[in-house]
């Protein structure tokens, strides 16, 4: 479609708005980054911050410092791996057996899974099915809401319907089993929509609070999400605090807020570095999901 | 076809034979049944006086009792009450801000700036409420930056957007635009891309502007993802968003912030009290069950049964 090519007052309120979107959306990170990186007497003064001042690592060397910090965060590496490679298997293999019409009890499946979306159990009933399997205080609890997501069994099942089905049929021919077709026929082809929902997973995984906060108490278990409530949404630093003073003895003793700060950032780091590349997957995959339903 | 197949066996003969699918679909209906299904048995408790030491089978049934403890007690028609009015303030920004912001991307003459900006928008969606309630306790805090900039712009006294209940709500309903706004517009895009063309063509012909051009071919074409959206946010009009809520609140804010799912985690996971906290969960899963079925059934009337959900 062509709208011309004269800009009136419309284009220009409307220009301006996108890039006030832009700043309001930056800014509050780029402001979080720059208090990490200032000095404790910069970073207390009030003001935009839009460099640091008087550039310092203090706060980042804390956290190094910090066993639990580390801890946690090794963990939330592996919770998301596992998890991630998980959900995708359970998922992916079930959206292969439901997108076969010959299969027989293919509606009756996707009817027990869309009662899902619309009516549960319920927080409690769900904790204590958790509690009674002895589930508490393992990562398992954790990877559930992963391998039983509705939503991507349907975009994966879609978009297995989409590949040909004389790729099947000759591989059939060649005697191939069910496993050998969606080994190599079906996943090399799907690599699009996999490497999506994986995404999709993964970003899920990392972000995940609310399941270990309930599930998870030793603290060799803890993950990323639980040590980031504790140190910012509840400010108790005593932890990494005593590290980064430490470390800076007197004079330069990080402040609470900057402490914080590198915290954010250090837990948003692998988001922030791999999102430029990664948005679009994430468009993709809610495009498939709306356009084929 | 031989009579064998043709016996009420039939299907499972054919499981069977299809054997290696049949395992591949296993794992999830196990786990399906076992963490959704199980849990809506569970709901019983709801039913009794739960003890986790008799188990759900042992522990007496109390038929109505606990939801007329729940309705006796004074705190549940607060908890709804601030369920509602926040949840609908929030439906309100969260449905119409995604609608506004995908026809101003549609406005704009695409390339890079376009991508840029939306690019750039659905980025906090990726970011948990954690992350993001740090940010807000360290902006909007008594000593925060907000402060701060309002102090030496002139400011006498700290605006409490933390304690005071008004500046709270409109807090969390900015917030919830400012996570969401651009993550909502891509379903509407998504719509909008689907128009066909000759639509925008034939209006040029009949003379419409561009005003005319929106209201009459791209908002219509929008109408499904809008019903679709307006069905599902119906359907949480009881829920809000747990993590936001539970992440920002403090005692100060309880009278109007505490809602239904907060005070779920706290007075069932933390206090044990698990029958009532099932019953209210359970009485909540049922008003967003009938939300859902009822605005399905407005939307099919309103769009002539094309665009419902089921």
């Amino acid at each position: 479609m062509t709208w011309g090519s004269k800009r009136n007052w419309f284009d220009w309120v409307n220009g301006a708005v996108m890039v006030l979107i832009c700043i309001g959306t930056i800014y509050p990170f780029l402001y979080i980054l720059n208090i990490s990186l200032s000095s404790p007497v910069a970073a207390n003064q009030t003001g935009l911050h839009l460099w640091p001042e008087g550039f310092r690592l203090t706060a980042y060397r804390g956290i190094w410092e910090d066993r639990h910090f580390l801890r946690s965060y090794v963990n939330i590496v592996a919770v998301t791996a596992i998890g991630t490679f998980l959900g995708l298997l359970v998922s992916a293999c079930a959206a292969y057996t439901l997108s076969r019409k010959r299969f027989p009890f293919r509606k009756s499946v996707l009817g027990l899974l869309t009662v899902t979306i619309v009516f549960n159990g319920g927080l409690i009933p769900y904790y204590l099915v958790v509690r009674q399997l002895n589930l508490i205080d393992t990562w398992i609890p954790l990877w559930l809401p992963v391998m039983t997501g509705v939503f991507n069994i349907i975009i994966l099942k879609n978009f297995f319907l989409a590949v040909p089905q004389e790729l099947e049929e000759s591989a059939k021919i060649d005697g191939a089993t069910d496993f050998r077709v969606f080994g190599t026929i079906i996943v090399p082809l799907s690599k699009p929509v996999l490497a999506t929902v994986g995404l999709w997973l993964a970003v899920q995984l990392w972000n995940d609070w609310f399941s270990p906060y309930l599930f998870i108490n030793s603290p060799d278990k803890v993950t990323l999400p639980l040590v980031l409530r504790k140190y910012v949404v509840e400010n108790d630093l005593t932890q990494v605090g005593s590290f980064a003073r430490a470390i800076a003895q007197v004079t330069e003793q990080p402040t609470s807020t900057q402490i914080v700060s590198a915290v954010i950032i250090v837990s948003i780091l692998p988001m922030l570095v791999a999102y430029p590349y990664i948005q679009r997957f994430f468009v993709k995959g809610i495009l498939f999901g709306s356009i084929k339903e | 076809m031989s009579t064998r197949t043709q016996r009420w066996y039939a299907p499972l003969y054919q499981l069977g034979k299809q054997w290696q699918l049949t395992l591949m679909l296993v794992p999830l209906v196990v786990l399906v049944l076992l963490f959704l299904y199980v849990p809506m048995g569970f709901l019983v408790i709801a039913f009794k006086d739960y003890n986790i030491g008799k188990g759900v089978w042992d522990s007496p049934w109390v038929g109505w009792g606990q939801f007329e403890k729940i309705f006796t007690y004074s705190d549940i028609t607060r908890l709804i009450r601030n369920s509602l009015v926040i949840s609908f303030l929030t439906l309100i920004s969260g449905f119409a801000g995604p609608i506004v912001l995908a026809l101003l991307f549609n406005e704009m003459r695409g390339g890079k700036f376009r991508k840029l900006v939306q690019t750039v928008s659905y980025l906090p969606h990726f970011f948990p409420w954690t992350i993001i309630a740090g940010m807000i306790l360290m902006f909007f805090s008594i000593d925060g930056v907000v402060n701060g900039l309002l102090e030496s712009w002139g400011s006498s006294r700290p605006v409490q957007f933390l304690t005071d209940h008004v500046h709270f709500i409109q807090l969390l309903v900015a917030s919830n635009l400012w996570k969401e706004i651009g993550w909502g517009t891509i379903i509407y895009i998504a719509a909008i891309a689907g128009i066909n063309p000759s639509l925008y063509e034939a209006a040029v012909v009949d003379g419409a502007g561009r005003y005319q051009r929106m209201r009459y071919v791209t908002i219509p074409g929008m109408r499904p993802a809008i019903g679709i959206s307006l069905i599902f946010a119906a359907g949480s009009l009881m829920s809000v968003n747990f993590d936001q809520i539970y992440n920002l609140y403090n005692p100060q804010v309880y009278e109007w912030a505490d809602v239904i799912d907060t005070y779920v985690v706290r007075a069932g996971v933390l206090q044990m009290q698990y029958s009532q906290t099932a019953a209210i969960g359970l009485f909540k899963g049922l008003v967003g069950l009938v939300l859902i079925v009822l605005s399905n059934w407005l939307v099919r009337r309103a769009t002539d049964n094309e665009y419902s959900l089921f």
